[in-house]
């Protein structure tokens, strides 16, 4: 091959990487995991990158449902306050004498409740996701207080809290198996079903979809069902692996949630976004987390250094995006 | 048809929860409403102002109204309000740490007429101008479970445990368990930006000051009050710091966290020495299973009964404690007495004796 067609080749290659949707988040990922391991070396050790992934498996779990629901066009902000209630819930029925397995059902039949009820106000009342679900923030939140009496709920059954403690599979925590398993399906109805494409539809022009017959009301009233249900499961992985229901877990966690969401290259307008994107992004977002205490940065530092991260991993995501278009 | 079926469900939805709104705000008034229990009461007293209709106005601005260690001072309160008759409480505050929140607060308790308010020094630069209105007001207000020393002159008292004092006796504890080692320390606060987890701290690295063998203190984190935030925040303090030998507190979240973060990373007990902040069940589980060496308790049931208290006897009696401003002080917790260290935290009498020895208990409470 000569030297112009094997320039030509690679051209090709690097053009042709380019053009995977997600680059534009995992360039930004690569260089943040070559600089951490710069910085310290510890970071790239098999402890280390189990750590990371355990917390971007819990994640993951309610970002899978957040991108769902951004596709669609809408939002939810009770994610973090549903997450501590599904956790207290099971925690409650477990040290009231409940079993394990109705006591985690009721947990997610909790979850799935409040997720249903955010849908229905919203599709049949016309109440504005955000404020449907902010109002959902404080409620589910108010009944975690409620619950709890603002005191952990504590002890736990042993065989409760060896789901996420002990219980690996192939040494990978019982969250990672879950989310990879959830990812999975996910993506397979995404890419693969009519309701996948249902959701894209209704994201990328709600009134034509409507025209085109799409149910929208039912589709939308179950993507918060599958939002609710899947924050609600975190929370529960979260009680088996504190060993306690804890009133405070999940407050703020929507807003990561959407970070890593949107970092992934899910559009807030609705219509765009991948499953793929998404796990990048919330890898991303735990990477960064983990990055500033593990490059010994000053916690007064953090925040600023964690903001500023994410403004440049959406600028560099955006330029992709435009040179895309142009493309 | 619709229309009327949207509209219907909207009243419906509507109806329900505002009904969840009333059964909620009625439990925040129960304390004020709620008539104390009179075991007995003496007939002829002769305290002056205790003909029926007299009461006593108290308010207890928390502030996180329905945090485990916070619902230790609405006892207090409550227990006051059962102890001298005459006494109403009224338990209020925020549901997230918000000084402003605080402050509408403690303006609402103004407006109302209170005798006496209660609130923890979250913020000085925040709280002064409505501790002067407190002042102006000629309301008595105290501080409690967090001072503000630079506000003293618009105080009536305070019941505070020394930030500083208490870091100090933890930070001794590391120490007696470090004996000849170098201290590799990390802190972890509650909020960064707490002036009451600021003073610990501080006291704790005055104790290490004195250790013989020398101190570091490695990285200071933020659990943001959430167990989750704290525990993934340990797990990479001990990746990026494994030569770290100790982890000290303020925030009751962060130990039994810690703790768990240990064993995730296979790390033995006793190989970091983790000082806890409360008493929280989770933390003393772990005292007793020697991940932690101890944790200091602030006895919140006396921030809420000595103002309380205060309050009452000022208003009914015109007595003033013999200390205007005490130190509450915090008792140690370790894996001897994790079962035993509480028994005398609820007992009202022990403060009443040293704060007003000039006067009768049974008077004051009414008992034969």
């Amino acid at each position: 091959m000569s030297r112009e067609q094997t320039g030509i080749k690679k051209e090709l290659i690097i053009k042709n990487i380019f053009r995977v949707k997600e680059i534009g988040i995992m360039i930004p990922t690569i260089l943040l995991i070559i600089i951490v391991q710069m910085v310290n070396p510890l970071f790239l050790t098999k402890l280390n990158v189990l750590s990371i992934l355990r917390s971007s498996g819990y994640m993951l779990i309610p970002a899978l449902g957040m991108t769902l629901i951004l596709i669609s066009g809408g939002l939810d902000l009770s994610v973090g306050s549903v997450y501590g209630l599904g956790g207290v819930v099971t925690a409650y029925f477990l040290t009231n004498g409940v079993p394990i397995f109705p006591s985690v059902l009721l947990g997610l039949l909790s979850g799935m409740a409040c997720g249903i009820l955010n849908g229905v106000v919203i599709v049949k009342l016309k109440i504005p996701p955000i404020m449907m679900t902010l109002g959902m923030y404080y409620m589910a939140r108010g009944l975690v207080y409620v619950i709890t009496q603002g005191t952990p709920i504590f002890p736990l059954p042993e065989a409760f809290k060896a789901i996420e403690q002990q219980n690996m599979i192939l040494g990978i925590p019982t969250a990672v198996v879950c989310a990879m398993i959830l990812a999975a399906v996910f993506f397979i109805i995404m890419r693969y079903t009519v309701y996948g494409r249902k959701i894209y539809a209704i994201g990328g022009n709600i009134e034509t979809a409507r025209v085109a017959g799409i149910n929208i009301d039912a589709i939308m009233i179950s993507l918060y069902a599958i939002i609710g249900t899947l924050s609600a499961l975190d929370g529960v992985l979260m009680s088996s692996r504190l060993g306690s229901g804890q009133p405070s877990a999940g407050t703020g966690y929507e807003l990561q949630v959407i970070a890593a969401v949107v970092i992934g290259g899910t559009s807030t307008y609705g219509g765009k976004g991948t499953l793929a994107g998404t796990v990048i992004g919330v890898i991303f977002m735990n990477i960064l987390s983990s990055s500033m205490t593990i490059m010994k940065i000053s916690a007064y530092w953090q925040n600023f250094v964690i903001g500023a991260a994410l403004v440049v991993a959406v600028i560099i995501d955006q330029i992709k995006r435009s040179k895309t278009a142009e493309d | 048809m619709r229309k009327r079926i949207k509209k219907g469900a909207a009243l419906i939805l509507s109806i329900v929860l505002a009904a969840g709104m009333l059964a909620g705000c009625g439990g925040k008034d129960e304390t004020a409403e709620k008539e104390p229990d009179k075991e007995t009461q003496t007939a002829g007293e002769t305290k002056t102002d205790t003909e029926s209709g007299d009461k006593v106005k108290f308010v207890f601005v928390t502030p996180l109204i329905a945090h485990q260690v916070w619902l230790g001072a609405k006892e207090g309160i409550e227990q006051a309000q059962k102890d001298f008759p005459g006494l109403e409480v009224s338990w209020v505050g925020p549901t997230g740490l918000d000084a402003n929140e605080m402050i509408k607060c403690i303006e609402l308790a103004i407006a109302d007429g209170a005798d006496g308010i209660a609130t923890f020094g979250l913020s000085e630069s925040a709280m002064e101008s409505c501790f002067k209105d407190c002042y102006e007001a000629g309301i008595d207000l105290y501080t409690a479970g967090g001072d503000t020393p630079n506000l003293h002159q618009y105080l009536a008292g305070g019941c505070n445990p020394d930030a500083v004092n208490w870091g100090y006796l933890g930070g001794k504890e590391v120490g007696k368990a470090l004996e000849g080692k170098k201290i590799v320390a990390a802190e972890m606060l509650y909020q960064l930006d707490s002036e009451l987890a600021i003073g610990v701290m501080e006291g704790y690295e005055k104790a290490f000051a004195e250790h013989e063998a020398g101190f570091e203190v490695v990285q200071q984190l933020s659990s943001d009050s959430d167990a989750t935030v704290a525990l993934q925040h340990a797990k990479d303090l001990f990746t990026a710091y494994p030569e770290v030998n100790a982890v000290v507190c303020c925030g009751g979240e962060c130990a039994a966290a810690i703790a768990q973060a240990m064993k995730e990373m296979g790390k033995e007990p006793g190989s970091v020495i983790i000082f806890g902040d409360g008493m929280q069940e989770d933390c003393l589980e772990e005292i007793n299973s020697g991940y932690v060496l101890g944790s200091l308790a602030q006895n919140y049931f006396q921030y809420g009964y000595r103002p309380a208290m205060w309050t009452y006897m000022k208003k009914m009696f015109g007595a003033q404690p013999a200390e205007t401003f005490v130190d509450a002080g915090v008792t140690p917790i370790n894996g001897e007495n994790v079962d035993s260290f509480a028994d005398h935290f609820k007992e009202g009498k022990q403060w009443f004796d040293a704060d007003f020895p000039d006067q009768d208990w049974s008077a004051a409470t009414g008992a034969k």
